[in-house]
């Protein structure tokens, strides 16, 4: 599947996230609709943080690049089927996060490193975990960043997320057989990144 | 999840722990009380939802992390306990680093071009081949613990490559960048699907500019960014043929 493919809202979602992006977020909503966008925030705001970080993005952006996501599934919220939800809000988290990629990139040099972690707030670790999530997280995407874009999707959708072949087909809108076969070729590519990665470090060690 | 079992529940240990990473990984409470404050979002449901945050936010198992810290302390156990690395440590010697790039590194139309080489390069001592390895911009810093991987004869394999392809460096570094591109043969004749291939493209593609052969250089870099156009070492590809300043 091509990107654009991706990044196309769910059919039954209505029009593109962004046609009425002009709409103030909070007319002419409706009790039901704002309960409904509660709801939203409530169930899924962490997998949206997630797919935005597992894009690329660092934690105070993912901030933003979420609260943009929600921006505009509150001003879609007419427009987005019961069920559908999810589905609406990755396909918009993948172009929010596309494009704050790109600002991310110009901006990157005069951010801190350590300043975009440290924000990753969780329950209190010791600076120890911190060190190791840190670390994690860091080689993670770079583990992830050699994968092509519809092997890291899948890959991301099953192994971080915990959704199931089905729910990930029908969110992008492909066949089960093909998510099979895209999570076979993902997690082969993947643990054969984590090896390159051993072997690179090793390489480097032996030439320090 | 289809039909195959998790990665992060029985591949690799290290591939296990950065995907368990990934998925304990939770925004903050006030970037979600953030969100709902711009969606004008006040009262009862936002305190649910943020209740929703907390809760979430909680429960991320430390136990991962645990796993990883104590993997990683592991590992450098194992690194120092085998020599790994530390042992063929060469003051002298540059850092090299690219990713993955087999496909171009074993391409036949390499070969010829390579094989030609004979001129000892122009340039003299040192050849500086330092490009930040593995890590992109959010990642700058190194990763010693992942030196020494958990299978041992895994790191069998993947030591005899590094040393492999580190006696082509060597040789480069020496000057001697016909030895080098001798080295880079033997290496891949011995792994012609090693984890290294970007690796030993890049080394080649520096081989053969050192040895006064830029054409068959760029007919490789050329080869190589097609195959590999994100890749991290493509800024240092370029730079080689002269297509961009130092990355």
């Amino acid at each position: 599947m091509s990107l654009t493919e991706q990044r196309e809202p769910p059919d039954d979602a209505g029009l593109p996230p962004d046609a009425d992006i002009e709409r103030d977020p909070r007319v002419k909503r409706t009790a039901a609709e704002e309960a409904r966008i509660t709801s939203m925030v409530s169930a899924h705001f962490d997998f949206v943080w997630r797919s935005l970080r597992r894009r690329g993005l660092p934690p105070h952006a993912a901030d933003d690049a979420a609260q943009q996501v929600f921006l505009v599934a509150s001003r879609r919220i007419a427009d987005i089927r019961d069920g559908a939800e999810r589905a609406f809000l990755f396909h918009t988290a993948l172009r929010v996060g596309s494009e704050a990629s790109r600002a991310f990139v110009h901006r990157r040099e005069v951010l801190n490193d350590d300043g975009d972690f440290a924000d990753v707030r969780d329950s209190a670790p010791s600076p120890e975990e911190q060190v190791g999530r840190t670390r994690a997280l860091e080689l993670l995407d770079t583990v992830l960043a050699e994968l092509p874009e519809e092997l890291r999707t899948v890959l991301v959708l099953s192994e971080i997320e915990g959704l199931e072949g089905k729910e990930i087909a029908e969110m992008l809108s492909i066949p089960t057989g093909t998510v099979a076969s895209r999570l076979r070729r993902a997690r082969e590519d993947f643990q054969s990144a984590v090896k390159r990665l051993r072997a690179r470090e090793q390489f480097q060690e032996r030439g320090r | 999840m289809t039909d195959d079992r998790l990665l992060r529940d029985d591949g690799d240990p290290l591939a296990q722990e950065l995907l368990r990473a990934g998925a304990e990984e939770r925004p903050s409470d006030e970037a979600r009380a953030r969100t709902l404050a711009a969606l004008g979002i006040t009262g009862v449901g936002a305190g649910a939802a943020a209740g929703a945050a907390g809760i979430a936010a909680t429960p991320r198992g430390r136990a991962g992390l645990g796993r990883l810290v104590r993997w990683i302390g592991l590992a450098v156990t194992i690194a120092v306990a085998v020599g790994f690395g530390w042992r063929a440590l060469r003051p002298d010697a540059p850092s090299v680093s690219v990713p993955s790039a087999e496909s171009v590194a074993t391409a036949p139309a390499a070969t010829p071009a390579d094989q030609a080489v004979v001129a000892s390069p122009s340039v003299g001592e040192t050849v500086a081949l330092s490009v930040p390895v593995v890590a992109p911009a959010s990642a700058p810093k190194r990763m010693p613990a992942l030196s020494a991987a958990p299978a041992a004869s895994q790191d069998t394999g993947l030591a005899a490559e590094v040393a492999a392809l580190d006696r082509a460096r060597g040789a480069l570094a020496s000057g001697d960048a016909p030895r080098a591109l001798l080295a880079l043969d033997d290496y891949k004749r011995s792994f012609p699907h090693g984890v290294l291939g970007q690796e030993a493209a890049v080394v080649r593609i520096e081989a053969l500019v050192r040895s006064g052969n830029p054409s068959a250089a760029r007919a490789l870099a050329d080869r190589f960014l097609a195959a590999n156009p994100s890749s991290p070492h493509a800024p240092r590809v370029r730079h080689l043929v002269g297509e961009q300043d130092p990355p």
